[in-house]
C-alpha cells in the first residue's frame, strides 16, 4: 500500500488507492468513507435547519461520527492488509499455533469492521431524525444518507462475520448483525 | 458555609475563594480539585515536562495559598490563577536553557492559541459540573468513549432512536452554562 495515510488523500487519490492492484484499501476503508459522508449529509441538515431546537446538537453528534470514522478508513486498510499477511504466513507457522495466529489476525480486521458498522448504525438513526425534525428542504439528502449509511453498515457486518469465521456466536458477530439490522430498519421507515 | 455534605458543584468560584478564605479546609480542597486540571493544562500547553509541571503545579498551589488575600475581584480567580501559572511557566522555561522562552510570533500565537483551547477545555469542564449527573454520563459515554447509540441504549436501558435526542438536549443545557460562564459558546455544532 503506498499512501500512509488515507483519509489524507485527495478524493482522485483515494480512488485510485482504492482502484489499485493492492488489496488494500477494500471494501472495508469504502465504507467508512461512506459512513463519514452520511455523517456529512446528515450535519449539513442540520445546520440547515435553525428552526429546530436540536439542531445544533445533532450537527455535533453528526461530526463526531464522522470524525470517529475518517480514521477508520486507514485502520481497516492496516487489519485487512495483516490479516492477509497472516494468512500467506500461515504455512511457516507450526501447526498447533496456526488457527490462532490467523484468528488474532482476523479478529483485529473484524473489530475495526464493526466499529465501522456502528458508525454507520448511529448516522442512520441521526439521519431519520434530520428528515423527520430538520427542514424540509433537506430530507432528500437525510434519506440520501440512511442508504449511504445503511448500505455501509452491511457491508461492515459482511466483514466482521467474514474475519471471525463464527457468525453471531462470537458476540462482535452479533452485535455487527444487530447493527445491520437496525439500520436497515430505520432506513425502511424512512422509506425511498 | 460548611465543609460537610457540602454540593461543591453548586458553588461558584468566588465563593469557593471567600470560603478559603475564611479558613475551610474544604474549600481549599475544593479549590485545588477544581483548577488542578486548569493549572497542569496550562504547564503542560508550555511544554513543560512532567517533573517541571509537577514543580509549577505546587508552586502556583503555593503561591495562591500564599497571596490569596490580595486578589481583589473574588469572580477573577480563574484568570488570577492563569496569569499566576503562565508566569511561573515563564520562569521555569527561562531558567532552563535546553528550551528557551518562544520570541519567535509564529511560536508565541502558537502558544496563545493552546492557552486559549485550555481555557476552553476548562470552562466546559466547569459547565459539564453543572449538568445532571444522567446528562454528564450519556455525553461523555458519546464523546469521551465514542460509544454508539446502540451501546449507550442497552447500557441504559433506553431506547436507541432516542439517545440521539437526549443528548442534543444535554448539549443545549451544557451550551446556556457554558455561556454563563464564559460569554458566546464556540462556533456552531462544537461541542
Amino acid at each position: 500500500m503506498a499512501a500512509d495515510d488515507l483519509s489524507a488523500l485527495s478524493l482522485t487519490g483515494l480512488l485510485d488507492e482504492l482502484a489499485s492492484e493492492s488489496p488494500a484499501p477494500a471494501s472495508g476503508s469504502a465504507a467508512a468513507v461512506a459512513v463519514a459522508m452520511a455523517a456529512a449529509l446528515v450535519e449539513m441538515g442540520a445546520r440547515r435547519s435553525p428552526g429546530w431546537e436540536d439542531a445544533m446538537g445533532v450537527a455535533a453528534q453528526a461530526r463526531s461520527i464522522r470524525q470517529r470514522t475518517v480514521p477508520l478508513v486507514q485502520a481497516d486498510a492496516d487489519a485487512y492488509a495483516a490479516s492477509l499477511a497472516a494468512l500467506a504466513a500461515a504455512e511457516e507457522t507450526p501447526a498447533e499455533g496456526r488457527d490462532e495466529a490467523i484468528a488474532n489476525a482476523l479478529a483485529g480486521a473484524a473489530d475495526v469492521a464493526l466499529d465501522i458498522a456502528r458508525a454507520g448504525t448511529d448516522a442512520a438513526y441521526l439521519a431519520e431524525l434530520v428528515a423527520d425534525r430538520g427542514d424540509p428542504s433537506g430530507r432528500d439528502d437525510a434519506q440520501a444518507a440512511a442508504v449511504l449509511a445503511e448500505a455501509a453498515t452491511r457491508v461492515a457486518a459482511a466483514l466482521v462475520a467474514a474475519n471471525l469465521m463464527t457468525g453471531e456466536s462470537d458476540e462482535r458477530g452479533s452485535a455487527a448483525a444487530s447493527c445491520a439490522r437496525s439500520a436497515a430498519m430505520v432506513r425502511d421507515r424512512m422509506g425511498e | 458555609m460548611t465543609g460537610t455534605a457540602m454540593d461543591w458543584a453548586a458553588v461558584s468560584d468566588a465563593e469557593v475563594v471567600r470560603a478559603c478564605r475564611s479558613g475551610e479546609d474544604a474549600a481549599w480542597r475544593e479549590l485545588v480539585e477544581r483548577f488542578s486540571r486548569y493549572v497542569y493544562a496550562i504547564a503542560r500547553a508550555h511544554r513543560l515536562d512532567e517533573s517541571d509541571a509537577e514543580d509549577v503545579f505546587q508552586e502556583t498551589f503555593t503561591r495562591i495559598y500564599e497571596h490569596l488575600g490580595r486578589l481583589r475581584d473574588d469572580d477573577a480567580i480563574r484568570p488570577w490563577i492563569g496569569q499566576l501559572t503562565r508566569r511561573l511557566c515563564i520562569d521555569r522555561l527561562r531558567a532552563a536553557v535546553r528550551d528557551p522562552v518562544p520570541d519567535d510570533s509564529e511560536e508565541r500565537g502558537e502558544l496563545d492559541r493552546r492557552m486559549i483551547a485550555v481555557d476552553d477545555a476548562v470552562s466546559v469542564h466547569e459547565a459539564l459540573r453543572t449538568l445532571s449527573a444522567d446528562c454528564r454520563e450519556i455525553l461523555d459515554r458519546f464523546f469521551c468513549r465514542d460509544q454508539s447509540y446502540n451501546t449507550i441504549g442497552e447500557l441504559l436501558d433506553l431506547p436507541p432512536g432516542t439517545i440521539a435526542s437526549r443528548i442534543s438536549r444535554c448539549l443545549g443545557k451544557l451550551r446556556i452554562a457554558y455561556e454563563g460562564r464564559s460569554g458566546p459558546a464556540p462556533a456552531s455544532g462544537e461541542a
